[in-house]
C-alpha cells in the first residue's frame, strides 16, 4: 500500500511536470517602479493576478474634440509596485501617442518619465507569448 | 641594283605626292564643316525662337513682360498653401484673459485635490477636460503639474 502510494505521488507529480513542460515558456515581470532612476515596468497579467492590493500598470489616451473637426489628445502612463511606490507620466507626443495606441492585452509596459515635467521620455511595450496567461485557450 | 634606286625613287614620289593629296583633302574638310556650321546655327534658331537654350538666352523674344508673367506665376503657386492653410478652420481664439481665467480655474482644481489629497475618476475626468481646452504651452504646464503632484503622493487616484 505505501508502495502504492509513492508510485500515485510520483505519477502526478510526472503529469504535473509534463504539463508545465508542454505549456511554452512563462516570464512574469512583476511591476517594479524605480523613483531614482524614474523607470516603470512589469507586465499586465502579473500585475493584475498579483499576490497584493497594490501592483497595476498600463498607459492610456485621452481624445477631446476641439469644436473644429479634430481632438486635442495627450496619454499618459501609470504603475504601481508591490511596495506602493506609484509612477505616473504625460505625453503629447504624437509618435508616443502612437505606441500607446497600437499596445495589446497582455503585454510588458515600461515607460520613463522627467522628473521636473512629469512627461513621458520613453514608453514601450512588448507583446509576447510569455505574457500571455495559461487559459485563454490554445491552438494545438 | 639600278632597279632597286628606281623603284626606291618612285615610292619616295608617289609618298610624297600621297601626302600632298592628304593635306589638300583635311583643309576642305575644315572649311566644310566650318561653313555648315555657320549655315545650321541660324536655322535653328529660326525654327523655334522661344526655345530656351545658352544660344538665344539674350534673345529679344524675352520681353520683361514675360519674365513678369512668369514671376506671377511663381509667387501664385508659393502663395497657395498659405491660402490654404488660412482657409481650412481654426479653433477659436481665445483671448489672453480666457485664456488666463481657465488656467487659474484649473491650477486651482489642482490645488484642492492636492490639499484633499486624493482624485476620483469623474473629478479626473472632468479635470483632464479642463486641461484639454487650454492652449499648448498652458496644457502642457498643468498636466505637468498635475503629474508631478500624482507622482509625490500628493494626489492619490488614476489617470
Amino acid at each position: 500500500m505505501r508502495l502504492n502510494r509513492k508510485y500515485l505521488i510520483g505519477g502526478v507529480a510526472a503529469a504535473f511536470t509534463s504539463t508545465a513542460a508542454i505549456a511554452g515558456m512563462v516570464q512574469p515581470a512583476p511591476v517594479d517602479v524605480d523613483l531614482a532612476t524614474f523607470f516603470a515596468g512589469g507586465d499586465m497579467l502579473s500585475a493584475r493576478y498579483a499576490p497584493n492590493k497594490n501592483e497595476f500598470i498600463g498607459c492610456g489616451v485621452r481624445k477631446f474634440d476641439d469644436g473644429v473637426g479634430g481632438a486635442t489628445a495627450f496619454g499618459f502612463c501609470q504603475a504601481e509596485d508591490a511596495e506602493g511606490e506609484r509612477a505616473f507620466c504625460n505625453t503629447d507626443n504624437e509618435d508616443l501617442l502612437d505606441v500607446i495606441e497600437a499596445s495589446a492585452d497582455y503585454g510588458y509596459v515600461t515607460f520613463t518619465w522627467d522628473e521636473k515635467t512629469g512627461q513621458c521620455l520613453r514608453i514601450g511595450f512588448s507583446n509576447q507569448s510569455f505574457y500571455v496567461p495559461p487559459k485563454v485557450g490554445s491552438n494545438l | 641594283m639600278k632597279w632597286l634606286i628606281s623603284l626606291s625613287v618612285a615610292q619616295t614620289a608617289l609618298l610624297a605626292a600621297l601626302g600632298l593629296k592628304v593635306i589638300a583633302i583635311d583643309m576642305r574638310t575644315g572649311e566644310i564643316a566650318e561653313a555648315t556650321h555657320t549655315q545650321t546655327a541660324p536655322i535653328e534658331t529660326a525654327a523655334d525662337p522661344s526655345a530656351l537654350s545658352w544660344d538665344n538666352a539674350r534673345a529679344a523674344s524675352v520681353t520683361a513682360e514675360e519674365v513678369r508673367q512668369i514671376l506671377r506665376e511663381e509667387i501664385a503657386a508659393l502663395d497657395k498653401p498659405v491660402r490654404a492653410a488660412a482657409a481650412a478652420p481654426a479653433r477659436p481664439q481665445q483671448t489672453t484673459e480666457e485664456i488666463k481665467t481657465a488656467t487659474t480655474a484649473v491650477d486651482h482644481d489642482i490645488n484642492y485635490f492636492r490639499s484633499r489629497g486624493a482624485i476620483n475618476e469623474r473629478e479626473m475626468a472632468t479635470l483632464q477636460a479642463k486641461i484639454a481646452k487650454l492652449p499648448l504651452a498652458e496644457r502642457r504646464a498643468a498636466l505637468s503639474s498635475l503629474t508631478i503632484a500624482m507622482n509625490k503622493g500628493e494626489i492619490d487616484g488614476w489617470m
